[in-house]
């Protein structure tokens, strides 16, 4: 019995899925440059090299000495054995210069001008490449969207199914529209951020387009998926490549440090949260979310396995008291990661914990309430009271989103039936107004690496769009009326609260809103007060200008017409079903 | 019966995170942690047994192939650090800080 396979369901994992192994190939065929440092000439030995090749080894064999070796093999990173060797030779006529990255030693010679040129147009091509996969599958699924009514996918044949429907592995209803929206939208800002990133030359490009397109399809099919298999891979998929675009930066001891961090964090935070789920296994002896039923007898194992579920989805949000690796992790990695890490990997992880709780654990929230009550209060506080004494801007940020992370965990510390949604919508509005802040911290850090608050004085004077820009978002993150979204964000989540009996509740987060308010409008002050600041190079901006201007947009679009994102919501409240 | 399985399974898991918490080497705290992983495949193949069904088995592959993605990215970025600082010791990891 052959099951058919919803191929329109799967389109926007898909598509994205298919750039990746499309970059992959470009990466392979376009000629490398010269390594751009001359560290790197000196050969391994210094600190840097080896890192992206030895991250990047799962998927290139990056031995020189391990493939037959004609004039033209290319050893670099991200070539993949074989093939490009075969292409190389024979289409022949390669610009040397691609091939005096397989041995760094004779990568001295080799003609700069030629390279230069070669390698502008392949940062251009991938880059490019990536955005144009990342917009058809936005348009995959904003048909999806059109088209309506709820697809299912990877179903248990009929008959095998003893009464009741068939329970499905991968479901497109409109909370997984929603979600994947939102990564999508998100995905566009990113990569125009790295290509203001990448123009530095420090990253490999190939590996990292590849990488963000690999945790895209992921965080794609997590909002989609009805089982735990499902569920526990998707996740893994959109964790496993941020910790090698964290630690890609090369000569970056600080890139390498925070991803050492984040690695550790998260994989002991999955082993802690697949042991809850072989809980929920035991328990219900099904892996399919709908079907996790928990008997009154086994309440005390129940208790445990939603304990460690909780623990382990709270380190992927950064939720207290699992939050203690985001500043670091933010401020080491390139500023597009930290975007990333912030919203879609945040995004991924809140969807994870809906679907656990909300969809599966229905029945138990007498259960888990109590619990992501407490979570919610404690990281609202702690991420406000560590963002006030904050110097650094990409910090700041870290510690700002822990604490909006609290507040997105708040409707569900209530025991109320619109708890899902007041969640989702919140961090809808929540990824509009924090990449925002990213886009214009990326632009500042382009002139003032060290992106300091200090470098932020006298902005308005400098470039008053982007200080403008700035302002709006962080007026936005604050919830102060001029930026609309967050204040209507935070009383959709106020009203929620209210509604669940959760007084106790809603008053911490309104002094928590309040201690938010410091330090979003003393950054604010900072833009405007004069001060005489030198204009160092400021690289490549135009994709950031873009990105800021696309991120401006969704935010006054949801500052002017909120009931828009609040109309798509009793779609996704169903999500129960 | 399946008891001592799911009694094994919960040891193995309680001494890889003690190990998390108490060893300093990057690579142990790695070892600590592939040790919690391999304890949650017994309890998903006893839990199998339990309930005569093979999902559970096949959550326990899909863990393994996590398992080995997250060795090689792991690997990866400890031999990063090991090149950066001549340590792989994550006392020793303190560049970032509040």
């Amino acid at each position: 019995m052959i099951q058919s396979i919803d191929y329109a369901a799967l389109a926007p994992a898909l598509i994205l899925a298919v750039t990746a192994a499309l970059v992959l190939l470009l990466d392979a065929f376009l000629p490398r440059a010269p390594e751009p440092d001359p560290r790197a000439a000196a050969g391994a030995r210094s600190n840097g090299r080896a890192a992206p090749a030895a991250v990047a080894g799962a998927m290139a064999a990056s031995d020189p000495d391990g493939v037959p070796v004609k004039a033209g093999v290319p050893g670099g990173v991200g070539t993949v054995s074989g093939v490009p060797a075969d292409v190389r030779a024979a289409t022949g006529g390669l610009p040397a210069a691609g091939d005096a990255d397989a041995e760094p030693a004779r990568s001295a010679s080799g003609s700069p001008a030629a390279a230069g040129l070669w390698r502008a147009g392949g940062r251009g091509v991938l880059g490019l490449v990536t955005l144009a996969g990342v917009l058809v599958a936005l348009g995959a699924l904003v048909a999806q969207a059109v088209s309506g009514g709820v697809r299912r996918t990877f179903c248990v044949p009929r008959d095998l199914v003893t009464g009741g429907e068939p329970p499905c592995s991968y479901v497109i209803d409109p909370f997984t529209l929603v979600i994947g929206g939102l990564v999508l939208v998100a995905a566009l800002v990113v990569v125009l951020l790295s290509m203001a990133e990448l123009a530095g030359g420090a990253i490999p490009v190939g590996e990292w387009y590849f990488l963000l397109l690999c945790t895209l399809v992921g965080a794609v099919a997590l909002p989609a998926s009805r089982d735990l298999i499902m569920l526990v891979v998707a996740l893994e998929l959109v964790s496993l490549p941020v910790f090698a675009l964290t630690g890609l930066k090369r000569y970056d001891a600080a890139s390498s440090e925070a991803a050492l961090k984040l690695f550790l964090v998260s994989v002991v935070s999955t082993a802690v949260m697949l042991f809850g789920v072989s809980l929920l296994y035991g328990l219900s002896g099904s892996i399919y979310l709908d079907r996790l039923t928990v008997g009154p007898e086994l309440r005390p194992v129940a208790v445990v396995a939603i304990v460690l579920v909780i623990a382990g989805f709270a380190f992927k949000v950064a939720a207290v008291p699992f939050h203690s690796w985001a500043g670091d992790v933010y401020q080491g990695a390139p500023v597009p990661v930290a975007a990333l890490l912030s919203v879609i990997s945040k995004a991924a992880g809140f969807a994870g914990l809906i679907l656990l709780l909300v969809v599966a654990l229905g029945a138990q929230a007498a259960l888990w309430s109590p619990v992501v009550g407490v979570i919610a209060a404690l990281t609202m506080t702690v991420g406000n009271l560590l963002a006030l004494r904050q110097r650094h801007a990409v910090r700041l940020l870290a510690w700002s989103s822990v604490a909006q992370s609290g507040y997105i965990l708040a409707p569900l510390g209530v025991r109320s039936e619109g708890a899902a949604g007041a969640s989702i919508a919140y961090l809808v509005f929540y990824a509009a107004m924090n990449l925002g802040a990213f886009t214009v911290v990326m632009l500042v850090s382009r002139r003032s690496a060290g992106n300091t608050l200090d470098d932020y004085r006298g902005l308005a004077f400098r470039s008053p769009a982007a200080a403008l820009a700035l302002g709006f978002f962080l007026i936005c993150l604050a919830g102060l009326p001029p930026g609309l979204a967050g204040l209507f964000a935070k009383v959709i989540v106020f009203r929620e609260i209210i509604e669940g009996g959760g007084v106790a509740l809603a008053i911490v987060m309104a002094v928590n809103t309040v201690i938010g308010l410091y330090y979003y409008v003393a950054w604010i002050a900072k833009l405007f007060t004069p001060a005489p600041q030198p204009a160092g190079p400021a690289g490549r901006t135009t994709p950031v200008a873009i990105a800021i201007t696309v991120a401006m947009v969704v935010a006054v679009a949801f500052s002017v017409a909120p009931q828009a994102v609040f109309d798509l919501l009793p779609g996704a409240l169903s999500a129960r079903g | 019966m399946t008891t001592h399985y799911l009694v094994l399974s919960a040891l193995l898991f309680a001494i890889g995170a003690v190990g998390v918490l108490v060893r300093r080497n990057a690579i142990v705290v790695f070892m600590c942690v592939e040790l919690m992983l391999n304890a949650c495949n017994l309890a998903f193949v006893t839990f199998a047994r339990q309930h005569g069904n093979l999902d559970g088995q096949i959550i326990a592959f899909f863990v393994m192939v996590v398992a080995a993605a997250e060795v090689v990215v792991g690997l990866a970025i400890i031999v990063t650090i090991f090149r950066t600082r001549r340590s792989a010791s994550v006392d020793d990891a303190n560049l970032l800080k509040y």
